[in-house]
């Protein structure tokens, strides 16, 4: 348990859950990845990037859970991620974010899936963006033992 | 004869071509002021269209927003309009649920411990053990015969 669930569940937030200070494979930058679980998919990291507007998922990802076949809007223009600008489409999908305290919170969000040219490979994060995820959200960070409290802003 | 600067007229004739060449020089401020001044009745919905994308490579998804649902309003027939609107819509969170997940902070640590190993591939790891990985999703897939809707295991590439 965090130090923190018995003053925040049920108050502030809906759960507590342990967050990874790194993004598997980037041992260099201080992140803070999430465990969530997109429909129809396994639990995967995604780093909280309040500076992306947009979840992004790996398409390799979106491929296997079908989310590629999911009615979406494909922009006429590349939209830039990290930089870098791609072609995609955005979906809607419902994304769990898991707890280790209190309970799972379910989201409809907006995502982000790259469409690669043959030869390409995918070599960037997933990440949840504020504003088709996050800003629907209430949360706190306890650095001191890597804790991420949330719940519903509208509730 | 001193050249007079004046305020993009929302109303003029050209204002579309305008928008562009404010998003062309990342003019946000402008773009806004332009867009949300445009009597997107006297256009088309491939105008409006036009618009919505430019508000999203400039990265202002509240525009983007808020033209989708002005043009889902007058163009209720347009399919990509509406498309635009559903997708670009905020999130919404439609419930909460016991957790049906556990021993993520073991994970953690085995990933943090681990996952060096194994760059450029795909692992999947479940309660703090490693259930194996290889190049491509599919082939760990078939590799470790995990069940697709297992919310245990976390799967990822490792960045390379």
């Amino acid at each position: 348990m965090a130090r923190f669930d018995p003053l925040l569940i049920n108050t502030f937030a809906i759960g507590s859950t342990h967050y990874a200070d790194q993004y598997p494979g980037d041992e260099q930058n201080a992140r803070i990845v999430l465990t969530v679980t997109p429909e129809g998919g396994h639990a995967i990291p995604m780093i909280l990037d309040t500076g992306a507007p947009w979840c992004v998922l790996d398409p390799e990802l979106a491929e296997a859970w079908r989310l590629t076949f999911k009615e979406g809007y494909k922009p006429t223009r590349r939209l830039t991620i990290r930089g870098v600008e791609y072609d995609g489409s955005l979906v809607r999908a419902v994304i769990t974010l898991q707890v280790t305290h209190g309970r799972d919170l379910v989201v409809e969000a907006t995502i982000f899936i790259p469409e690669l040219r043959p030869g390409d490979a995918w070599l960037s994060p997933n990440f949840l963006g504020l504003d088709g995820f996050l800003n629907r959200l209430r949360f706190a960070v306890d650095a001191a033992e890597n804790a991420f409290y949330f719940g519903s802003a509208d509730g | 004869m001193d050249k007079i600067l004046l305020k993009p007229d929302p109303l003029a004739p050209d204002a579309l071509v305008v928008l562009k060449k404010m998003a062309e020089r990342k003019d946000h401020q402008g773009f806004a002021h332009m867009a949300r001044g445009i009597e997107w009745s006297r256009y088309r919905p491939t105008d409006l269209i036009q618009a919505i994308d430019l508000a999203l490579a400039l990265d202002m998804v509240q525009m983007a927003r808020e033209l989708a649902q002005t043009g889902r309003q007058l163009f209720p027939q347009n399919e990509r309009i509406r498309c635009a609107a559903v997708v670009l819509s905020p999130p919404v969170v439609l419930e909460t649920r016991p957790s049906q997940t556990h021993d993520i902070e073991v994970s953690h640590r085995w990933m943090r411990e681990h996952s060096s190993q194994y760059k450029g591939q795909w692992v999947a790891v479940r309660g703090g053990t490693f259930l194996g990985s290889a190049p491509t999703l599919n082939a760990l897939y078939q590799h470790i015969g995990l069940a697709r809707h297992d919310a245990n295991a976390i799967v990822v590439r490792v960045l390379g």
